[in-house]
């Protein structure tokens, strides 16, 4: 049996049906800190619904979800969070009315709140209403966030607004967010889509220092399996909501049920 | 019993049949007629001009019935949606209801300027002197209630035999779900959605010209009407036509049934009976509050996307602004308002320095629109029934022995605050029932209160003192009386810049850029750990207490706090006037503030009093140009001077537009 860090995830027994279509059917994975663990899988596999309800954006009918020893049940993505988890979003969700370098500084913001508590989240919207006291953007800040961008390459576009950029570059902006928010647990869907190659290898980089350096627990969801059999240490394979195999991407790039739900099986 | 009970289902009928107009409009186009109120008031006055032997034509009543209901109505339906409803479709829900209530606003000035604005309280509607024509186990059943009844009951059941039973139902409810399946059918959608727009007006002009004889032609009347249609519609989750129906029948029924339980008098007497609509709008709420299409209905479309006509206009503005070049622009602007601030007392004689240190106070109170709306992103129709609590709050602490001092002890200025406090915390238990939902739930929750404190609240003789209103004062400040004109307004100034200090310190803090995620996308801010709903309960009291203080501030000038200057009829004007003009700008706001008084004491100094409803018919006529530009007036005024200051400042205002997304995404998946 593996080991069970503060921040090691799992999911046990995970089912979800929507209307009368089973997208996940008993899932059970887990996630160690300082390693990648892929969720890979044809279109509808489930996969970004599964994240959906570790992050607790879904709730899920059947099973639950555990950080740590800390089951984290039905809870809200607010609790969540403050639990050190943080995500990307497939479709990217970003906030027209801020700019790039407003948005890691936001993020940044964020986990420092979360991890605070509640009380000192109450009272900065009461500082925030005094004049002179509410905090403006401090040099500190920026001279952070626009090292994370330039770190991901979007240190030029830092003071364009979302709309203003392609859409692998928002979905770059998204990883950003998360990185900024420093959690303990990272949920990264699809992060690589719209980027060339260059900048796919770079990303996958600097998940890997991430997740070696920070030790940071990081679940990453992909159809660049190129990128996640690179930088994975374990893969999980998600067909139709089932989970049809795990191991390492050795193992799962040799494995039948893989090759079966991806390219189809031939009927003798 | 049984007479209540059949005055209960005359009254109810009414209500269902409007109640049907709202659902078949929404279900085929997914827009809320919150202007039916007034389509219903128009046809209603056009009957009345045909029909009336003294001041109209004098025709046959069912001849003048029959051509209102059957070509008038479907006329101005079709006409309607050809200039405006058709193009509602994709907007934002804020922009769709902002838009709905200009046309409403609108629709009403067109109205008392085309046929006069004197509202007309004994009217007799089809059926014309009511009679009775039978008896049931001894009740008398008139010709009024009779054709009321068979009247909906008809409407109803045709309704349902369209949509559920004919090929043209099916493509109406088709066309909902999917506009090209519809195409695919070989039916244009565009006509589908016509036709419920004829049918709807039509329904909403029936119901309409049954109902005048209870309440006459008065734009007030037909709103409590539309109140309680509202209640109908939420029962049938806009949707469900036999759930709206006997929804609202029950509604009429309660009502008038409950006349036998209640005292004649005091609270519970004059008070519950008004209050039932919005009663039965919670009660639905809460039960079906677990469903996520009443939680959150619009999900979708508020999460952050660059094809949202909103996010275009929003993304062009935010590119000007954004242009490194021009932003000396600003010191421009501050030394003209400091230059025009101390000039109007020196220039203006007290009347319309008066009248300017009355819009401050009007300002004020739109300011709370940039926290509710422009902030939170909810759509509040009850900011002025807020302002009026405010002053009635205010007013009466100052007129009666309270635990902040005696009659006349209070100072004003404490009486004041107590106002804003009172306020926030109606707020408060407003925005506990009404944040969960989604924006379309939240605008008619909110609309149904602004109503229920309009007749449950503001009628009670202790708070309106008769119709007069309670005597109020000036405040006094560290022995400095604000007791003239020129004196107030710089008072009101103060406050107003204050508040106005305070909501942009709000916007540049960590808050600020909280509730920009809140707005931009809820999934977002739930996974950065935000409190969505604590954070938005909180501006949403805090905007409530903004309008009461606005509200004492008008009261205080006046020296009576007249509670009748804050009714619902007049707030539907506000809001459809801070929206158009952009919650989001203070400067808008100010500007939104400043022309609700200025302009109709301009008008009527220089044009005739027969159209002194020409400024609302501007006011509405703004809104909707919201279609067109849904940010608002001021930002598209704003970012012209800063296209200027960039140019004069040597630089480019070149804008290349957001990137497609659809475009971007086509390139992905062909491997571009």
């Amino acid at each position: 049996m593996s080991t069970i860090n503060s921040t090691t995830l799992r999911a046990e027994g995970v089912s979800i049906r929507f209307g009368g279509v089973q997208a996940l059917n008993k899932v059970s994975l887990e996630a160690q800190p300082g390693q990648i663990t892929g969720l890979i899988g044809p279109n509808g596999a489930g996969k970004s619904t599964m994240l959906g309800c570790i992050s607790g954006t879904l709730e899920q009918n059947e099973g639950t979800i555990f950080v740590g020893e800390t089951s984290v049940g039905k809870t809200t993505p607010q609790k969540r969070a403050s639990m050190g988890m943080a995500r990307t979003f497939q479709g990217p969700q970003l906030v027209t009315e801020l700019t790039v370098r407003e948005h890691v500084i936001l993020a940044d913001r964020a986990g420092k709140q979360v991890r605070a508590g509640k009380l000192v989240t109450s009272l900065n919207f009461i500082v925030a209403l005094i004049p002179f006291f509410s905090r403006g953007i401090s040099k500190a800040e920026i001279a952070n966030a626009d090292a994370l961008l330039n770190e991901l390459g979007l240190g030029k576009d830092k003071d364009k607004g979302p709309s203003d950029l392609t859409l692998g570059q928002r979905r770059l902006l998204e990883v950003a967010i998360c990185l900024a928010t420093n959690a303990k647990i990272m949920l990264l869907d699809e992060p690589s889509a719209g980027l060339d190659r260059s900048e796919t290898e770079n990303l996958g980089q600097m998940i890997t220092k991430l997740a070696r350096e920070r030790n940071i627990t990081i679940v990453l969801v992909e159809h660049d399996l190129e990128l996640v059999f690179g930088i994975c240490d374990r893969v999980f394979v998600l067909d139709f909501g089932q989970l049809i195999d795990s191991g390492t991407p050795a193992e799962m790039r040799a494995s039948k049920a893989v090759q079966a739900a991806y390219l189809g099986t031939v009927e003798d | 019993m049984l007479s209540f009970v059949i005055a209960g289902l005359a009254v109810g009928a009414l209500y269902a049949m409007s109640a049907m107009a709202l659902v078949i409009t929404y279900n085929a186009s997914r827009v809320f007629n919150f202007a039916q109120g007034g389509m219903a008031f128009f046809l209603a006055y056009c009957f009345f001009f045909l029909s009336n032997p003294d001041t109209g034509l004098g025709w046959n009543t069912w001849l003048s019935a029959a051509l209102v209901v059957l070509i008038a109505g479907p006329l101005l339906g079709l006409f309607l949606w050809w200039i405006l409803l058709g193009k509602l479709g994709n907007l934002a829900p804020l922009t769709k209801v902002a838009v709905m209530i200009g046309l409403q606003v609108a629709l009403v000035a067109v109205t008392t300027l085309i046929f006069g604005h004197e509202p007309v309280y004994l009217v007799y509607g089809p059926v014309g002197e009511p009679s009775v024509i039978f008896s049931v186990f001894d009740v008398n059943v008139s010709n009024e209630q009779f054709i009321i009844i068979v009247t909906a009951a008809i409407v109803a059941l045709g309704g349902y035999w369209v949509l559920n039973k004919t090929m043209a139902g099916l493509v109406t409810r088709g066309s909902v779900d999917s506009e090209l399946m519809t195409v695919l059918t070989g039916t244009n959608p565009k006509f589908v959605i016509a036709s419920t727009w004829a049918i709807g007006t039509a329904v909403a002009g029936l119901a309409g010209l049954m109902v005048l004889p209870k309440v006459g032609l008065s734009p007030g009347g037909f709103a409590n009407l539309i109140a309680a249609s509202m209640a109908g519609a939420v029962i049938g989750k806009f949707t469900n036509l036999w759930r709206a129906f006997f929804g609202a029948l029950l509604l009429g029924v309660v009502q008038e049934v409950l006349v036998l339980y209640l005292p004649s008098d005091g609270l519970l007497g004059t008070a519950l009976r008004p209050s039932l609509p919005f009663l039965f709008m919670v009660g639905a709420v809460l039960i079906y509050s677990r469903n996520k299409d009443v939680r959150a209905d619009t999900q979708k479309v508020e999460v952050a996307s660059v094809n949202n006509a909103y996010e275009v206009s929003l993304s062009h503005y935010l590119n000007v602004m954004r242009n490194p070049k021009g932003h000396w622009d600003r010191w421009v602007g501050y030394v003209v308002l400091v230059v025009v601030m101390v000039g109007i007392p020196v220039i203006f004689n007290d009347y319309w320095t008066g009248l300017i240190a009355v819009g401050f106070a009007y300002t004020v109170v739109f300011l709370s629109y940039r926290l509710v709306t422009g902030e939170a992103g909810i759509i509040s129709l009850s900011q002025i029934s807020f302002a009026g609590l405010g002053v009635i709050a205010a007013a009466y602490v100052v007129n009666n022995d309270t635990v902040f001092g005696a009659k006349g002890t209070v100072p004003i200025l404490l009486a004041m605050l107590i106002g804003g406090v009172v306020a926030g915390v109606i707020g408060a238990i407003v925005g506990m029932i009404c944040l969960p939902l989604g924006p379309l739930y939240a605008a008619i929750v909110t609309f149904a209160f602004a109503l229920l404190v309009d007749q449950a609240v503001y009628t009670r003789d202790e708070f309106s003192n008769y119709g007069s209103g309670l005597p109020f004062g000036r405040p006094t400040l560290f022995g400095m009386d604000f007791d003239t004109p020129k004196k107030y307004y710089w008072f009101a100034a103060a406050i107003m810049f204050i508040i106005m200090f305070i909501l942009w310190s709000l916007r540049r803090s960590t808050t600020g850029l909280v509730f920009a995620t809140i707005r931009a996308s809820r999934v977002r801010a739930a996974t950065l750990g935000f409190d969505i709903f604590i954070a938005r309960l909180g501006v949403f009291a805090l905007g409530a207490a903004v309008a009461g203080i606005g509200g004492t501030m008008v009261a205080s000038f006046q020296l009576v706090a007249f509670p009748n200057g804050f009714i619902m009829v007049i707030g539907l004007v506000w809001f459809a006037l801070a929206v158009a003009q952009g919650t989001s700008s203070m400067g808008g706001l100010a500007a939104g503030g400043m022309t609700l008084l200025l302009m109709p004491a301009i008008f009527s100094e220089f044009l005739p009093e027969r159209l002194a409803d020409l400024p609302v018919l501007l006011f509405g006529l703004v809104a909707i140009n919201m279609v067109k530009d849904p940010i608002g007036i001021q930002p598209g005024v704003r970012a012209q001077f800063r296209r200027l200051a960039i140019k004069l400042s040597g630089g480019s205002t070149h804008d290349p537009g957001p990137v497609d997304d659809d475009n971007v995404n086509s390139k992905v998946s062909a491997g571009v």
